[in-house]
């Protein structure tokens, strides 16, 4: 009985939670930017994204990570290090089970095709959880599309 | 008749030039500022290699591209700067770069004189604010 009870209070406040979020941000589309290798950076940036996620609400949300020049090393295998033109690869356990945490709540990870080129990463070999369809043309290009498109950009 | 049609051409010509011209003042269909804040040479690199890049994926008929320097980013943009051959080179296919007005006058007390800047660099009051009009002016931002 008591265990009902706290449980219909705990939905009944994160139901209210979530109002309280939509009320005050409404509908956010946003790009994160990640250029860098600097794995306590990385690891911020994400932290900043659950952080945002929290406060919008993760079906309020489209995000979208783009990831071009040394920001691959963030998807990159340690193992594959050596393979690649990369300095960093950061893809560790804790690193990934944050980026799949995210994926979770909606998260899209964009990897830039002139990157995989420019620093002989393999997408099915060197990385975490990339699929065909997470790969763009151009990390640059992207960022300017999805701006286009309304999304607001964030470079953490 | 013959009236008619030259009367028809000319309304033509009126238009598509009328036409060329609404297109030019629209500008290009993509357009993109970025950021230059930091005296990291490599940074400042990467700033132009992705103007480059960008260039070459729409097409420099297609995009519009402006480099905004300031703060510690300024040294970039001046005539003694290691990068001031690729900046005016740059400058020549199309990529636009402007300095900061503020950061020039900061540089001027402190040394005397007033930066000279590399050839084929324009300037703008202040860099932020510039950022900020061309992102209201529909330009995507990134800061490299």
């Amino acid at each position: 009985m008591k265990m009902k009870l706290l449980m219909s209070l705990v939905a009944a406040l994160s139901l209210l939670f979530t109002t309280a979020a939509v009320a005050e941000y409404g509908k956010q589309k946003v790009v994160y930017h990640i250029n860098y290798d600097n794995p306590k950076k990385q690891a911020g940036a994400l932290r900043n994204i659950q952080n945002h996620i929290n406060a919008v609400g993760a079906e309020n949300m489209e995000i979208k990570v783009v990831m071009h020049g040394n920001g691959l090393s963030l998807v990159t295998t340690p193992d594959a290090l050596e393979r690649t033109k990369l300095n960093h690869a950061n893809a560790n356990d804790d690193m990934q089970t944050r980026i799949l945490g995210l994926k979770n709540q909606g998260v899209a990870f964009n990897a830039c095709a002139n990157t995989l080129k420019g620093k002989q990463i393999n997408r099915e070999n060197d990385l975490f959880d990339v699929a065909e369809s997470d790969i763009v043309p151009s990390g640059v290009a992207e960022l300017s599309h999805l701006q286009a498109q309304g999304y607001t950009y964030i470079k953490p | 008749m013959r009236t008619s049609i030259r009367l028809l051409v000319s309304l033509f010509l009126a238009l598509s030039l009328f036409g060329a011209h609404a297109w030019a003042a629209e500008g290009k269909p993509h357009k993109l500022v970025i950021q230059v804040s930091t005296d990291d040479a490599r940074t400042q690199t990467i700033a132009m290699n992705n103007a480059v890049n960008l260039q070459k994926h729409y097409g420099p008929e297609n995009v519009d591209i402006e480099i905004v320097a300031y703060g510690p980013g300024l040294g970039m943009l001046t005539a003694s700067s290691d990068q001031a051959q690729r900046v005016s080179s740059l400058a020549m296919q199309e990529i636009r770069f402007s300095a900061c007005k503020n950061t020039m006058k900061k540089v001027e007390k402190k040394k005397g004189k007033l930066p000279e800047l590399a050839e084929g660099v324009g300037t703008v009051d202040a860099g932020v604010v510039r950022i900020m009009e061309l992102q209201g002016e529909g330009y995507a931002y990134i800061r490299p």
